[in-house]
């Protein structure tokens, strides 16, 4: 198994072609930037910034819901995509939301992130300075660090990489690096089932928590590639569905009507999770009704873009339990 | 102790309602408790619609007009759709006034050459009216009015246009309309190539301009041909407001707020501000 | 400025005294620290470098009734309606503590000041705990305050030894708080102890907070049209986690809720990185591109807030450092406004 950063050579050389061609206006990749150990989204106009870019398993933010703020501009831009990001360019081709020629994707395959945090943590802890470089040999991460080469366990994985079954890109205009074998662990719904074993009351009790430290930031929709309404229903001035009012009410009406809407349409990224800045656990509610549609439609793999979504249409023999 | 706050309105009544084109109405309000707080040319005053929210609404009446204050608004936004279903009798709250106002006293002795497109007379008015008083219109010199709207529908006070400023001691007021109708006799085209047509000299005067955005933009460059210099030119702008008193954040040019800073400016001043309006 | 000693374990017998008047401090929920108000058994947290959320919560809540209006029989009452919030906020870090008295500058001087802000400002005792860990993120020292300052403090407390806290109580409130509850406090120890603790605080190194602002006002002053500002928000997701973390931050809308004839005005947060935070009832927006917005946010905090008043609006606390989940960080720009010509390379 070879980490991502063996392609980026020849990501920064395809890239830099691209754009000196004229074939795509901007690149969305990644650059090292000033904590090493989150690199961040970065947006190549110029043939010479491609030397800026680099992947690596540190390089987490999705980049295709960028998209959004190219609707209505002229020219092709490219994205690096991962395997999970291209469930979420699906996502957008599915509801209309992009056009397929105005990408240009470069598909990486992708054997799984790190947990940013708990590798700063130990980073810290040990004091290994600055990253420089993240390989992958075996099923070990080895960081090339400012106090040298540094081996991680797969127990370093992000939570949503360790049954991920999208290791390589689902779409893409070409592929860098070498296919990859689909998931480690099979997927399950064990953070799903802990919610169901607790009772009505108990549940009531921890969403509540959960919701009451929501700030109303809305970094869950504005990342999540499901939410790409024109304008947010709750964007909406009249009539007002959602109140400026921080309560938990509001809240909830905000987070069950967010799951609500995108239920059959989340492709599991997991972003929401990881953006939330008061630690919501917002990936637990989606995969709650992705466990529950999975299990009502008989979809095997629910989280995957499909011609048709399972509550996007009506079919006779449909669950109906009001009956 | 009794409780305050800078953001919260006394009630007023809106007494009387005057159409003035399909989408511009008259209010005329009077604050529960009689006091009409003091103000100058220019300012703004916060009218509530309680369950609906809170609108920046320049005044149109002009100080020396003691009995109560006036209103012009177009119907736009929610606000302004809920006073425009009003009836007379309507309460609502009102906060102010705030921000600055025309530099009245700069403009002593000079000729006043006043430019406005559509809902833009309502700022200049409330100055109109105070310059062409009896206790003040001595101070200033030829008053020139040169206004302009879509259609003659949409001409904003217009027996004061028609009735009342042409009979005023030294003052002549010039109308245009984009587009006529069977009835309109006057001028019709844009208000800029109508104002160099009026054409006002620049000596000792004073041009002050509202209207739309566009309309400004090219009335400057008609001032320009005209003559008038950069500190000749006041403005006003409008930006979105929430609070009035310069702490909600987001009306501001630079480290200019607009509602306690503006919305009168020169444009010398705005031009040494961030274009971001 | 007066000194105390206070026994660690006395700490949860202040809580409790605390609690009754009504107290704010860190708790840990899901993985999280955050300033609750602490009642029942909750436990307050101690080993956290800063709560997720800021002291602004309690001065300038997120979410504010101003007051009650009821239109009823065609009339209009308007009620004010008194603010209401603890007696004290504990486990206030220096950063949070001293962004106060910027968040004074706005709320509670010049022309305009707001009574329900001074009001909290009068009435809360603000208790600080001083530094023991820095984190990564922190750079308070670039803007001249450090792990052990007092500023907007009433109360600041030191670890003395594995034991007891050095309490150092400020000002009337400090005062008082220490003539309260004379029976929990000890002895202040020698001058020289007092002066060597404060001393290892306030001049703890801060690695990141080693960045240089000298003259960084001023080239902004340029910089208005400059490129840059667009190269930033490419990334910019458009939330508000920087803004409403950041404890200096204080822009705000107001907002009725209303059913039948009866409703409250609120005040409620705003963030100037919404797309709907200045557009206008007829649809025109002074800053529809997230590189307006970007540049907004930035100039205001290192250009026109120290026009307006003499320093800058940030305390370098790092929740946007820590938070922002692209990176567009305080840091980060004042980093890339340092390494860019002025005039944009044209």
């Amino acid at each position: 198994m070879s980490g991502m950063n063996q392609v980026t050579d020849r990501l920064r050389e395809r890239v830099r072609e691209l754009l000196a061609d004229g074939k795509i206006h901007t690149f969305i990749g990644y650059e090292r930037a000033w904590d090493p150990y989150r690199p961040i989204p970065f947006f190549a106009t110029e043939a010479g910034e491609a030397e800026r870019l680099i992947i690596d398993e540190l390089c987490v933010p999705s980049t295709p819901k960028y998209m959004l703020d190219f609707f209505g501009r002229e020219g092709v831009v490219g994205l690096l995509v991962k395997g999970c990001d291209s469930l979420a360019v699906e996502r957008l081709l599915r509801d209309h939301r992009v056009e397929r020629e105005s990408m240009y994707i470069i598909g990486v395959a992708c054997t799984g992130l790190l947990d940013r945090d708990k590798v700063k943590a130990r980073a810290l802890e040990e004091g290994w300075g600055a990253v420089e470089e993240v390989r992958r040999e075996g099923d070990a991460f080895v960081l090339v660090t400012a106090a040298g080469e540094k081996e991680l366990g797969p127990e370093y994985l992000m939570e949503r990489c360790r049954t991920c079954e999208v290791k390589v890109p689902t779409v893409y205009d070409e592929l860098l690096g070498e296919e990859v074998a689909a998931t480690a662990e099979p997927r399950d719904f064990a953070e799903v089932a802990e919610i169901e074993a607790m009772t009505p009351a108990e549940r009531r009790a921890y969403w509540e928590r959960q919701f009451s430290r929501c700030i109303r930031c809305f970094a869950c929709r504005n990342v999540c590639p499901a939410c790409n309404c024109r304008i947010c229903v709750f964007e909406e001035r009249v009539p007002r569905w959602l109140g400026r009012k921080t309560d938990v009410g509001e809240q909830e009406m905000f987070h069950f009507t967010r799951a609500l809407h995108v239920a059959g349409r989340c492709v599991d990224c997991g972003e929401c999770d990881r953006v939330c800045p008061v630690n919501i656990p917002l990936r637990k509610l989606n995969r709650k009704l992705m466990k529950d549609i999975g299990e009502l439609f008989g979809i095997e793999k629910p989280f995957m873009p499909a011609e048709t979504e399972p509550l996007g249409q009506f079919r006779p023999d449909d669950p109906d339990e009001f009956e | 102790m009794a409780v305050s706050n800078v953001l919260i309105p006394k009630p007023a009544t809106i007494t009387e309602i005057v159409d003035q084109t399909p989408d511009v109405k008259l209010f005329r309000v009077v604050p529960d408790d009689g006091e009409i707080f003091d103000y100058r040319p220019g300012q703004c005053a916060m009218l509530s619609v309680l369950g609906r929210g809170e609108s920046m609404i320049s005044i149109t009446s002009s100080p020396v007009q003691k009995d109560c204050l006036e209103f012009a608004v177009k119907r736009v936004g929610t606000v302004t759709e809920a006073l425009h279903d009003a009836e007379e009798g309507f309460k609502i709250g009102l906060r102010g006034p705030y921000g600055n106002n025309f530099p009245v006293d700069f403009m002593k002795g000079k000729n006043l050459v006043f430019i406005g497109g559509g809902i833009g007379l309502a700022p200049l008015r409330s100055l109109i009216n105070y310059v062409l008083a009896p206790a003040n219109r001595s101070d200033y010199g030829q008053v020139d009015i040169i206004y302009g709207a879509r259609s003659p529908a949409d001409l904003c006070f217009k027996d004061e246009l028609k009735e009342v400023w042409p009979k005023a001691e030294e003052t002549r007021v010039h109308v245009t309309v984009d587009v006529g109708d069977d009835k309109w006799q006057g001028p019709v085209g844009f208000v800029p190539p109508f104002l160099e047509e009026v054409g006002p000299s620049p000596d000792n005067a004073v041009a002050i301009t509202c209207g739309p955005p566009i309309m400004i933009k090219f009335v400057l460059q008609s001032l320009d041909k005209l003559g008038f210099t950069d500190e000749q030119i006041i403005t006003t702008l409008e930006m979105k407001m929430q609070c009035g008193v310069g702490k909600c954040g987001r009306c501001n040019l630079g480290d200019k707020y607009v509602c306690v800073d503006g919305p009168v400016f020169s444009l010398a001043q705005l031009k040494e501000l961030p274009q971001e309006f | 400025m007066i000194y105390r000693t206070l026994k660690r374990e006395s700490m949860a017998v202040l809580v409790d005294r605390l609690k009754e008047g009504g107290l704010v401090a860190p708790v840990r929920e899901d993985g999280v620290v955050v300033f609750r108000p602490i009642q029942g058994d909750r436990e307050v947290a101690s080993d956290y470098i800063n709560p997720t959320n800021s002291v602004k919560d309690v001065f300038l809540p997120q979410t504010e009734s101003l007051f009650r209006f009821n239109t009823a029989e065609k009339g209009l009452e308007i009620e004010a309606t008194p603010p209401e919030g603890p007696k004290y906020v504990l486990g206030v870090r220096p950063c949070d503590a001293a962004a106060l008295e910027l968040l004074d500058h706005v709320f509670a001087e010049g022309q305009y000041t707001d009574s329900y802000y001074q009001r909290r400002r009068a009435e809360v005792t603000v208790i600080g705990v001083a530094c023991d860990q820095v984190g990564e993120s922190c750079f308070c020292t670039a803007f001249g305050l450090s792990p052990g300052h007092r500023r907007g403090a009433d109360v600041m407390m030191y670890r003395l030894d594995d034991e007891s806290y050095l309490v150092a109580f400020e000002g009337e409130r400090g005062h008082r708080l220490a003539e309260e509850y004379p029976d929990l406090f000890g002895e202040a120890p020698a001058e020289e102890t007092i002066e060597a603790v404060v001393t290892s605080y306030q001049s703890r190194e801060v690695p990141a907070g080693r960045v240089e602002l000298d003259g960084i006002t001023e080239k902004l002053d340029g910089m208005f049209e400059h490129p840059l500002w667009a190269k930033l928000a490419a990334r910019c997701l458009k939330c508000g986690i920087c803004t409403y973390l950041c404890p200096t931050c204080h822009c705000f809308c107001l907002d009725d809720e209303a059913l039948g004839y009866e409703g409250v005005r609120y005040r409620c947060w705003d963030s100037c990185m919404y797309p709907d935070y200045t557009l206008m009832a007829g649809g025109h927006n002074p800053r529809p591109e997230k590189a307006n917005r970007t540049r907004q946010r930035f100039m205001h905090k290192l250009n026109y807030f120290v026009h307006n008043h003499g320093e800058f609006q940030c305390v370098g606390c790092g929740r946007c450092v820590d938070k922002c989940p692209v990176g567009l960080h305080m840091l980060a720009v004042i980093y890339d406004i340092k390494g860019v010509d002025s005039d944009g390379g044209q």
